[in-house]
């Protein structure tokens, strides 16, 4: 769990959203619908975006995960952070540490990604406040910073 | 959360074993995405859940002569990684990139996809259109059957309760083959399909005349996927013409028998299939022309 071991015995029907927010305390992930059709609750498992409301917590047994908690630091933020912040992308904020997580995977696989690549990385993360258009943008700069190149 | 037990197997066998001595209440999980929201809803009633996500021995993509072999605990995301320049790979990215959203692909699986067996799962379509088998195995040993036979009706398949489905598997397309996979509903992504198409065409030497045709559409004459023979047999011998398109567009049009629900009208659905199936034909004649 951002770069941490933990050791926990959980119920059976805990999912990895529950033991993330209410045994370790990381309030970054939220639940937004429960069923895996809006991505508020992504986390990055093993590089890959997921739904933590749709993984029992028994199914991330040796996965190692990453939430917005373990993501860029107050003196230092992620470029996806700081582009958003750039930008003013964000609105209500909840979408948002889903959005800077699935902005991170992409870049870590793919660090010039088209705009087209982009909105395909966060199809998964519904927002119902701004319209996608400057948290595309916002991605792309981190992409542009990250890479060395301007966007 | 309506209460279970979860069981973690160590190996496929120890997964077989639980299965064999809980043949009640007791269903395998893996990538959960449509197992959970039903618990959840009570729409399913579970005592006993059986983690297959970590058996990675069911989790390969490999070509065995000219069968092309999928474990089941394959998920979406692997099926997306592969790339492969056949007809059957991009007819498998077109269906992927339609699928869910990348976080659901990451978890889902495509024996998961397979047995949850509704016009909501993407894969079955394009599978019946490739003509798969499938391989459900036990602890007293593994049967084959065509998926056309497994998927049994809404929900149902032909696994046992002691059966797992451990592989998916078809034959090689040849070289004249064209694909296409259309998927319709609210938006772009995250979207149930209010309807989907595959379509499978074969042409001749002279690239003109289709040699064969597999059409499988989510729903066609009830509520779960099926092909549509009586089309694909007219168009047999046929030439690959915009006539033979609004021919054989006409005929599924006679075809459909579709039913209204939350989702959409049977008038929208009809209609909706008829212009998914034209577009299938059209980018299938597309690419032949093309190569």
């Amino acid at each position: 769990m951002n770069g941490k071991d933990h050791a926990l015995i959980v119920d059976s029907t805990e999912r990895l959203l529950d033991v993330l927010r209410d045994r370790l305390n990381l309030k970054g992930v939220k639940e937004g619908c429960g069923t895996g059709d809006c991505g508020a609750c992504t986390v990055i498992m093993d590089g890959h975006l997921v739904n933590s409301c749709l993984v029992l917590a028994v199914q991330a047994r040796d996965k190692r995960i990453t939430t917005i908690e373990g993501v860029g630091t107050r003196e230092k933020l992620h470029p996806v952070q700081k582009a958003i912040m750039k930008y003013n992308a964000a609105q209500c904020g909840f979408c948002i540490p889903a959005m800077v997580l699935a902005g991170k995977n992409l870049l870590d696989h793919n660090p010039t990604p088209s705009r087209e690549e982009i909105k395909e990385a966060i199809s998964g993360v519904l927002c119902r406040c701004t319209g996608y258009y400057k948290l595309v943008t916002s991605i792309q700069e981190a992409a542009g910073e990250m890479s060395g190149v301007k966007a | 959360m309506p209460g279970f037990n979860v069981y973690v197997p160590l190996s496929l066998d120890d997964a077989l074993r639980y299965l064999e001595g809980n043949p009640t209440d007791t269903l395998p999980i893996a990538g959960s995405t449509d197992l959970l929201p039903r618990i959840k809803r009570k729409q399913v009633s579970v005592r006993n859940l059986v983690d297959l996500s970590g058996l990675t021995v069911l989790k390969y993509i490999k070509r065995d002569q000219t069968k092309i072999r999928i474990g089941a605990l394959s998920t979406i995301a692997d099926l997306e990684e592969q790339r492969d320049d056949s007809a059957s790979g991009r007819l498998l990215n077109d269906v992927t990139k339609k699928f869910g959203s990348p976080n659901i692909r990451s978890v889902a699986t495509v024996g998961g996809n397979i047995c949850a067996a509704s016009s909501s799962e993407d894969l079955i379509p394009v599978f019946l259109a490739l003509d798969a088998e499938v391989r459900a195995v036990s602890r007293n040993g593994a049967r084959e059957m065509p998926l056309k036979e497994f998927i049994a009706a809404k929900r149902k398949t032909a696994l046992q309760p002691d059966e797992i489905l451990a592989e998916i598997s078809f034959s090689e397309l040849n070289a004249r083959s064209a694909c296409s996979f259309q998927k319709l509903g609210i938006r772009n992504t995250l979207i149930i399909a209010l309807v989907s198409v595959a379509v499978l065409l074969e042409v001749d030497e002279t690239r003109s005349n289709i040699k064969s045709a597999r059409i499988a559409l989510n729903r066609l004459r009830g509520k779960i996927p099926q092909r549509a023979e009586s089309v694909e047999e007219e168009l047999l011998g046929q030439r690959l013409n915009e006539q033979t398109i609004r021919n054989a567009t006409e005929m599924l049009g006679d075809e459909l028998m579709l039913t209204s629900d939350f989702r959409a009208s049977a008038e929208y659905r009809h209609e909706a299939a008829k212009v998914l199936f034209r577009r299938a034909l059209a980018e299938c004649q597309a690419s032949i022309i093309r190569k």
